[in-house]
């Protein structure tokens, strides 16, 4: 098709267009050069840590030694090697835990449900579809009744699938979900506007209003504390900030005269929301979803801290810092070290995401 | 005219401007010399990407952090400017120079009152006190003509007219009484009868002030009628320079040359109005021909132009000099458009007289909102902005109707009811036998096909996220109208009928020029092979010589594909050759409609005359007719009763008891022969006896 052939070299200069656009700013090269040393890390910490990272094998609380080159935790564990895994959890991998089938079939309802309303609400605001919009959206309140109701009868929730780790970490599949519902609540507000745009807006300025932590806390304590969760909770809460900057960029999108010409041929909301506005759209919210890398991580931690983050036995730098707090005076390292780990990921994610967006900005003016 | 022998107060010398840019330096403009005298105003004309405002801001020194003066000087009264420090620069430019700018409304502060921001440039840079500042200020605004000035100065900008908003500008500029006052482009964001007021008002200056002043302008009719002298400019050089008179009378450089033929005329004939473009575009600042500038894009290039860069020189004894190897060999009267140029053929077409689109009181009110709580609970009563009112007429199939009006006269909320972005509020509008009252939402595909629209703005016109091909594909591919696998090769087709080749179809937009764009827009709207396209001034934003080959791009495709096209315009310049008929509108209304040469001979309708004698004319001895309108168009939520023309109209005199049925009564039409219609109460005999309002009195009408 011809279509495709034109279009594989675009993205492809694209991307080699932000290369050189990252190596032409110095605050971004050091940023990725930040964040690729953590990338470099966890990747190696898959195969090869010093110590393991879970085993006790030496003395609690010690500092440097040989063998244990930032010392040891509480417990006697290797802070280096611990430091290295930590890095999983949050970018490189996601536990699914043991689940019934019946989870499962729950799970997959409310995620078609979730996906089903952001197909449709478009829909649902266009006169031509609204109809169907309408349909499908009161169809998907349906979704996980029905999944729970065939499960319970079936005796599906008795059939357990034994636990397994899938790619890429908490803090990127949760900014990937509220980039997902942000951007495309965020489309429908600056386009549509009027009483679309009210609403939508008014609903997540209210999620905005309300404390962040207590709002991850809440979800926690609601759903109990595991990797998933936290995704959902991360998505959730980041999805006003997106949706906001998503509307903010259709707003001014929408003026141009392809969009004019794309209604003038009759395409439907969705053509129009996300090939003809999202492809101009997605530099800056591909920006923003670094920052949000850098938040999730940082939320993270927190939670860690707090004793609310991601489960054991994989660690956690939040959870690292707040295991090691009670014994600071005798072991400083076991949690200056993951405390720095969190700051050098955090700051240079948001250099890199600084860095790339002032190129992008300047040369396009 | 000032003694030449005094010392210039502008003497630029050889002067050759450089950026920094990433990986290297480009010479934006270089060879650059011309001087200005005391009360002269002196013209620099070019296409953009000609460096004209880069020289204005080397005079102020206002060319960002990477640009610098790379060889050459620039006087002012004497004292050369390059090298000075910035303090001393600061002094010198605050008491001496002026620059007025091209958007009023950028150049004005929002947030501070017109009184604040003029009396800041006589307490900043002279000590006096506010009381002294104010009345000053006052005093300036009435030389410009502000109505009720002291007034003005409390307000802020947006609470004035564009126009207006330029003439605050221009005071401003004058406050310091600059020996050098610098305009760029102050006209071009203006509408026409506004343009044609801030016009006269320069002209006046000019004979007043003893001001020299440096002005900007890509608009050959404007040189025309406000400079003494002019220094054309080609890629960053300067090209020739002379006499306004000389320049246009008897222009050397073929760029010129082509220029002017670029230009619409608006003389008194329709043959004069034909457009003949400049093949090719101004090359880019890094790619320069190493020859002549204008060699590769010349009808008369040698291999000496090409090879050898030719200086500036004087012709014979006259005061011009150009710079061209050929200049005395060249004929310009004995100019034929080469093969690469379409001419439109105007020997009339035979036209079905049977109506494709007829609109019948076709009205597009839109709601106003306020947002008091009353409002919203629906107590008060409730306002709309009449956009359009009443509009009715026939287009017949395979037409051109032009439709010229100021800005807010109703052009653009017209077509897009017509095309369905706006729904429409009463009265009725056919598509043959469709209702294209309704929008978008409500039509059917094979209906929503047949409608397509030509854009303004090339920058806007194309995603750029998509590539040519892609995007003149789309349509096809949405309407079904060819099979998918034959789309490359009909997008392709549809490329080379735009003189675009085959190797654009990979291209992005931001690969292409404007005039690129423009064709890749046409293509776009042609791709579904539409009954009707509408073009919505698809070609004010691009240069002249650009403008010239779009228009007769269009042309050639109508009569390839019989297409029916509305072309809205601002002026009338424009759309003479182009149209079959032509609609003035005013505030929401027609004014007149007719067979287009009718509009532009008597008799007129008042607006039409004015509108006719506002057109800035691209040749110092034509004679226009003096027609300004007073104040501004009024608001089209509260039109005014009876004409909605009567509050500026300057014929009302005619009638009895001073017009005073124009304000109580709507006119009714007045047709005559071959289906010409005004809407006055004046009768049409009597609008038959005016003058013509362009006059051109030597050869040009043989």
């Amino acid at each position: 098709m011809a279509t495709e052939k034109s279009k594989a070299p675009t993205v492809w200069s694209n991307v080699r267009n932000y290369m050189s656009l990252v190596a032409d700013s110095r605050i971004a090269t050091i940023g990725l050069a930040m964040v690729s040393f953590w990338l470099v890390m966890g990747l190696l910490s898959f195969v090869w840590t010093p110590q393991d990272p879970n085993a006790s094998i030496g003395i609690p609380n010690r500092g440097p030694q040989e063998g244990l080159i930032l010392g040891t935790d509480r417990i006697g564990r290797d802070t280096l090697s611990r430091t290295m895994a930590g890095t999983q959890v949050i970018l490189m991998k996601t536990r699914v835990p043991e689940l019934s089938v019946g989870s499962y079939m729950f799970g997959a309802a409310a995620f078609a449900a979730v996906v089903l309303v952001l197909i449709a609400l478009p829909w649902a605001s266009d006169k031509r579809t609204r109809r169907k919009g309408i349909l499908w959206l009161i169809a998907a309140m349906f979704f996980i009744p029905i999944a729970n109701a065939i499960s319970g009868a079936t005796g599906l929730n008795d059939i357990m699938i034994p636990k397994y780790s899938i790619p890429m970490g908490v803090a990127i599949w949760g900014v990937l979900g509220s980039l997902t519902l942000g951007s495309t609540l965020g489309l429908i507000a600056g386009y549509r506007g009027g009483n679309w745009d009210q609403v939508i807006m008014q609903i997540l300025d209210a999620l905005i209003a309300f404390p962040r932590i207590v709002l991850y806390l809440v979800v926690i304590t609601a759903l109990g504390q595991g990797d998933l969760v936290m995704i959902f909770a991360i998505a959730v809460t980041g999805a006003p900030g997106v949706a906001r900057l998503a509307r903010s960029q259709a707003l001014e999108i929408k003026q141009r005269d392809y969009i004019r010409a794309a209604e003038t041929r009759g395409e439907s909301i969705w053509y129009v929301m996300f090939r003809e506005i999202l492809p101009n759209a997605i530099g800056p919210l591909l920006v923003d979803a670094m920052l949000r890398v850098g938040y999730a991580v940082f939320t993270i931690g927190t939670l860690g801290f707090l004793g609310r983050g991601l489960p054991p036995p994989e660690p956690d730098w939040g959870n690292m810092i707040n295991l090691a707090r009670p014994s600071f005076a005798q072991a400083p390292l076991a949690v200056l070290v993951p405390a720095f780990a969190i700051v050098t990921l955090v700051v240079g994610l948001n250099l890199f995401a600084d860095g790339l967006n002032e190129e992008i900005t300047r040369y396009q003016k | 005219m000032s003694n030449t022998n005094e010392q210039p107060v502008l003497k630029c010398e050889n002067l050759a401007i450089a950026y920094k840019v990433r990986g290297g330096e480009i010479e934006a403009v270089q060879n650059v010399s011309f001087e200005i005298h005391k009360g002269e105003t002196y013209g620099i004309v070019g296409e953009s990407g000609c460096g004209k405002s880069t020289c204005a801001w080397a005079v102020v020194n206002f060319l960002g952090s990477n640009g610098y003066v790379k060889r050459g000087n620039i006087f002012f009264q004497g004292q050369d400017l390059v090298g000075k420090d910035g303090e001393e620069l600061r002094k010198l430019r605050g008491n001496n120079i002026a620059m007025v700018y091209q958007d009023p409304m950028q150049a004005l502060n929002p947030s501070m009152t017109i009184g604040d921001q003029m009396r800041e440039v006589l307490t900043v840079h002279q000590s006096i006190s506010e009381e002294e500042a104010t009345q000053r200020c006052i005093e300036m605004l009435e030389r410009v003509y502000m109505p009720d000035s002291a007034n003005v100065l409390k307000r802020f900008p947006h609470q004035i007219s564009g126009g207006q908003q330029q003439r605050v500008v221009i005071a401003t500029a004058l406050l310091i009484n600059p020996s050098l006052l610098i305009m760029d482009e102050p006209t071009t964001a203006l509408d026409v009868t506004v343009e044609a007021a801030v016009l006269d008002l320069i002209d006046e200056l000019r004979r007043e002030f003893d001001t020299a002043i440096m002005y900007i302008t890509h608009n050959l009719g404007v040189v025309a009628r406000v400079c003494d002298k002019v220094g054309v400019m080609y890629a960053g050089e300067m090209v020739e320079r002379g006499t306004v008179k000389d320049i246009f009378k008897n222009p050397q450089h073929p760029y010129t040359q082509g220029l002017i033929r670029a230009v619409p005329k608006l003389g008194a004939n329709k043959e004069g109005s034909i457009l003949y473009p400049i093949p090719g575009r101004v090359p880019a600042p890094n790619a320069r021909p190493s020859g002549c500038m204008f060699a590769p894009r010349c009808d008369y290039a040698t291999d000496q132009c090409r090879s050898d860069h030719p200086e500036l020189r004087p012709i014979g004894d006259s005061d011009v000099v150009v710079r061209c190897h050929l200049a005395e060999e060249i004929d310009a009267s004995a100019w034929v458009p080469g093969d690469n140029i379409d001419v439109p053929d105007l020997t009339k077409r035979n036209l079905d007289t049977e109506p494709i689109l007829v609109l019948d009181k076709l009205q597009k009110y839109y709601d106003v909102r306020g947002s008091s709580i009353r409002d919203a609970l629906g107590l008060t009563k409730k306002r709309y902005v009449k956009a359009v009112e009443g509009a009715t007429f026939k287009v017949p199939k395979g037409s051109t109707l032009g439709i010229v009006g100021e800005s807010g006269s109703g052009k653009s909320t017209l077509i897009k009811t017509i095309i369905g972005l706006e729904k429409a509020t009463n009265g009725e509008a056919k598509f043959l036998s469709f209702d294209v009252t309704t929008d978008l939402s409500e039509r059917e595909p094979g209906l929503i096909q047949e409608l397509q629209m030509v854009f303004q703005n090339p920058d806007s016109t194309m995603n750029p996220s998509y590539t040519v091909g892609q995007q003149i594909g789309r349509p096809m591919e949405r309407f079904g109208t060819v099979p998918k696998s034959e789309i490359r090769g009909e997008v392709i087709k549809l490329l080379q009928q735009m003189r675009l080749g085959e190797n654009y179809y990979d291209r992005l937009p931001r690969q292409l020029s404007g005039g690129e764009k423009q064709r890749v827009g046409i293509a776009r709207a042609l791709a579904s092979r539409p009954d009707v396209v509408l073009c919505d001034e698809p070609v004010s934003a691009l240069d002249v010589s650009v403008q010239a080959a779009i228009l007769n791009l269009l042309l050639n495709v109508q009569d390839e594909y019989k297409t029916t096209m509305l072309f809205i315009a601002h002026d009338l310049s424009v759309v003479r050759f182009f149209s079959d008929n032509i609609a003035v509108m005013y505030l929401g209304e027609v004014m007149e409609i007719g067979p287009s040469e009718s509009i532009y001979a008597p008799p007129y309708h008042p607006y039409t005359e004015a509108l006719l004698s506002a057109v800035p004319v691209p040749d110092p001895t034509a004679v226009q007719k003096h027609i300004r309108l007073e104040g501004d168009i009024p608001s089209a939520i509260n039109p005014p009763s009876g004409c909605r023309f009567h509050t500026r109209c300057p014929r009302r005199n005619l009638l009895p008891d001073n017009g005073k049925i124009c304000e109580e009564k709507i006119p009714t039409w007045q047709e005559d022969a071959d289906g010409h219609k005004i809407l006055c109460h004046i009768p049409v005999e009597e609008l038959a006896t005016f003058d013509p309002v362009i006059y051109v009195p030597e050869k040009e009408e043989a």
